[in-house]
């Protein structure tokens, strides 16, 4: 779970235009007066941990305010998170991160051109934009801060043409110790933006096949979408992203948003309507029990041999928006976990996705548990199922589940 | 189970548990709401007890030509009804056998028998027949016992002409009770204002007019008025709400300015939308959102 603090909500610096938080803006939904004291309650009423302190853009906070927040996240939790684009990262910042261990994570696109589209008023600004990133990244990496990098795949930055330049910039960052990259498909909020700035579905295979390619050459980038693929076939997904475990868009249990006013909200790829809506007060999983049922052909999933890993994907990627249809990248991630799959068998591993009998147990317990309203992971159920017989107590048999739920 | 929901299987065979789901846009609206819907809701839900003997059927049953399917499920939609069809499969003397009120659109011979209700009351509906519970069919109904299918050539219909709908209310208590302690209580109450004849999606004529009347709801709403005030606001800042209902896999979200909920229906293969009041008007703590039933950032 992630207890993301927004304090000025969505408000950002850049205006990227495929920003999955614009919906937001464009309903006039922005920054609202924050209070760090409700802000902390909140945090604390949430469970507590470590907090990512999350935007919009969060280095846009006052330098005493930013500094009290990591302050007391430092005291109560002994680190703090942040995620920013990286364009307002000073020395200052890099102290205040030293002093309250903050690991950063930066959002960046590629190289010069290729991050055009996250833009800053003009052509001229936006490049001076980019450089500002890119020494950033140095300086963190040059003060032992070494940050993660969240990379978007759209048409600026990852059509055929784009590739080597990308491949050439990822060895760059590999070679100054950057060890995480996280690809994401585009999100697109509407047509207008689909159109101009997503993918087709040949194209995304193109560049992430690339990209798988590129990671046998990197000494450190791990790219966490390749290795989380064969992780989710062998079972192993203890660690995996929150967008193959089946996320509730009601509660979105990997994200614990808490807003300037100490508002409790969800994660922001499942809001639509440009509202933050309030979490629900319990969670339900209504959509996997529907996807698993509703023909392919009618947006669900039904006899898709990879439903138990993908379980549809990230409800804020459904098709039309609609968080009750499977992902729009579904021919991709499915592509995908073909040859994810067909690496395994070539290393002499059995996916589970080709043991029927496995999978179709697997995914009888996943409904089971759906249907009253909790979830697991699939390590938990192969544990449970592999489990020696005597460690079975009296007591765990009559409630089986209890143990098995997250 | 030998019942007759095993036979009413929704359109693309998808079956869903009973679930309600309610989501606010804030804090503010769920402090300024709650109380109102929680007032509203359970105030007003036993003072009105006698308005139950003259109320529609709960669960109404209706002969539908396939034609009209998709006009008829809307109907049923913005009634805040769900619906069920009853496959071509379904055993004639299973339907004929029970005391089902049923409305006819024409005098043909129809093709397909359609169930409109609450999911609760369809799952009461199911339940009873599947233990040939008369009696609380009866209360569902709104219909007395079906003579013997030998005795006349159209039973249900001959039923339903004879019968004056004369529901159980301590039937319908028990179904109302059995709603309220879930863990969404609210909700499902809030669901339950259709069993007042109070429908908050109401007052939206339907075109085939096929459900009760949407005048039932505002004389119950003037005889809470008479006995309480207050409730009689609340629920009337309630119904004021602009609505959109959308069904569509199984599950209808219904959204207001102020919260929206999730609950099961039938599943459709091509998603349906209704939506009920402008949207213009401003609502205390409402949000402001892209669209209906939101209100546009000035």
């Amino acid at each position: 779970m992630s207890l993301e603090l927004r304090p000025y909500g969505v408000a950002c610096n850049l205006a990227c235009t495929y920003c999955y938080q614009q919906p937001q803006r464009d309903a006039g939904n922005t920054a609202r007066p924050y209070d760090l004291d409700r802000m902390k309650a909140a945090v604390v009423k949430a469970g507590g941990g470590p907090f990512v302190l999350f935007g919009g853009e969060p280095l846009l906070l006052p330098m005493d305010d930013l500094e009290e927040l990591f302050r007391w996240g430092f005291e109560q939790y002994g680190r703090n998170s942040i995620q920013t684009n990286g364009t307002l990262v000073t020395a200052a910042h890099i102290a205040l991160f030293h002093r309250y261990r903050v690991e950063v994570g930066v959002s960046i696109d590629g190289p010069g051109a290729l991050n055009d589209v996250r833009f800053v008023k003009s052509a001229a600004r936006t490049r001076a934009a980019t450089e500002q990133v890119e020494a950033a990244i140095r300086l963190l990496v040059a003060e032992g801060l070494t940050p993660g990098l969240i990379v978007t795949l759209h048409r600026g930055n990852a059509l055929p043409e784009h590739l080597p330049e990308m491949g050439a910039w990822l060895q760059s960052l590999d070679r100054l110790g950057i060890r995480t990259v996280r690809l994401h498909l585009l999100e697109s909020e509407n047509a207008a933006i689909r159109l101009s700035l997503g993918l087709t579905e040949a194209e995304n295979l193109t560049a992430l096949t690339y990209f798988f390619r590129l990671q046998a050459e990197l000494k450190n980038i791990r790219f966490d979408v390749v290795e989380e693929l064969k992780a989710l076939l062998l079972g192993q997904d203890r660690n995996v992203s929150c967008v193959w475990t089946a996320c509730d868009p009601f509660t979105t249990a990997a994200v614990q948003g808490i807003e300037g006013n100490g508002q409790r909200s969800n994660c922001g790829r499942t809001n639509k309507d440009g509202i933050d809506q309030v979490k629900a007060d319990y969670a339900g999983f209504e959509r996997y029990l529907v996807l698993n049922q509703i023909p392919q052909e009618y947006g669900g999933c039904r006899d898709c041999r990879f439903f138990l890993f993908c379980k549809g994907q990230c409800p804020g990627t459904a098709i039309d928006g609609d968080w009750r249809n499977r992902t729009e990248h579904c021919a991709v991630w499915k592509e995908l976990f073909a040859l994810a799959e067909a690496q395994l068998v070539a290393a002499g591993k059995t996916p589970i996705s080709l043991d029927v009998p496995t999978r179709t147990y697997l995914e009888q317990q996943f409904l089971l548990l759906w249907r009253n309203r909790r979830n697991t992971h699939i390590y938990r159920l192969l544990e449970w199922k592999n489990r020696p017989q005597q460690q079975a107590q009296p007591q765990q048999q009559t409630q089986p589940y209890e143990q098995l739920v997250d | 189970m030998s019942s007759l929901w095993t036979e009413l299987r929704p359109i693309t065979g998808v079956e869903l548990p009973h679930f309600l789901r309610l989501q606010w846009v804030g804090d503010e609206a769920r402090a300024h709401w709650e109380p109102i819907l929680e007032h509203a809701l359970t105030a007003g839900f036993w003072t009105i007890g006698p308005r139950l003997r003259r109320g529609p059927a709960q669960v109404e049953v209706h002969a539908v030509r396939p034609t009209r399917l998709h006009s008829f499920r809307e109907a049923v939609l913005r009634q805040g009804l769900h619906f069920q069809l009853i496959e071509e499969g379904l055993p004639e003397s299973m339907v004929r056998g029970l005391p089902l009120p049923c409305r006819y659109l024409s005098t043909v011979a129809p093709d397909t028998y359609a169930v409109a209700a609450q999911t609760f009351l369809l799952d009461a509906f199911a339940d009873a027949c599947a233990l040939g519970d008369t009696a609380i069919l009866q209360s569902l109904t709104g219909c007395p016992e079906t003579p013997p299918l030998s005795t006349t050539p159209d039973p249900v219909l001959q039923a339903w002409l004879r019968a004056a709908p004369e529901p159980d209310e301590r039937q319908a208590a028990r179904y109302i009770w059995r709603i309220t302690t879930e863990p969404a209580a609210l909700a499902a109450r809030l669901l339950a204002l259709n069993y007042l004849g109070l429908n908050m999606l109401a007052n939206a004529d339907s075109d085939e007019n096929l459900l009760h009347e949407p005048t039932h709801g505002e004389q119950a709403l003037a005889d809470i008025a008479q006995q309480q005030p207050a409730v009689a606001d609340a629920l009337a800042q309630l119904l004021s709400l602009p609505v959109q209902l959308s069904a569509y896999h199984g599950i209808m979200e219904v959204k207001t300015p102020v919260f929206k909920f999730i609950t099961r229906t039938d599943a459709c293969q091509t998603q349906i939308d209704v939506r009920i009041g402008t949207g213009t008007e401003p609502v205390h703590a409402g949000a402001r959102g892209l669209r209906f039933p939101y209100r546009r950032c000035a």
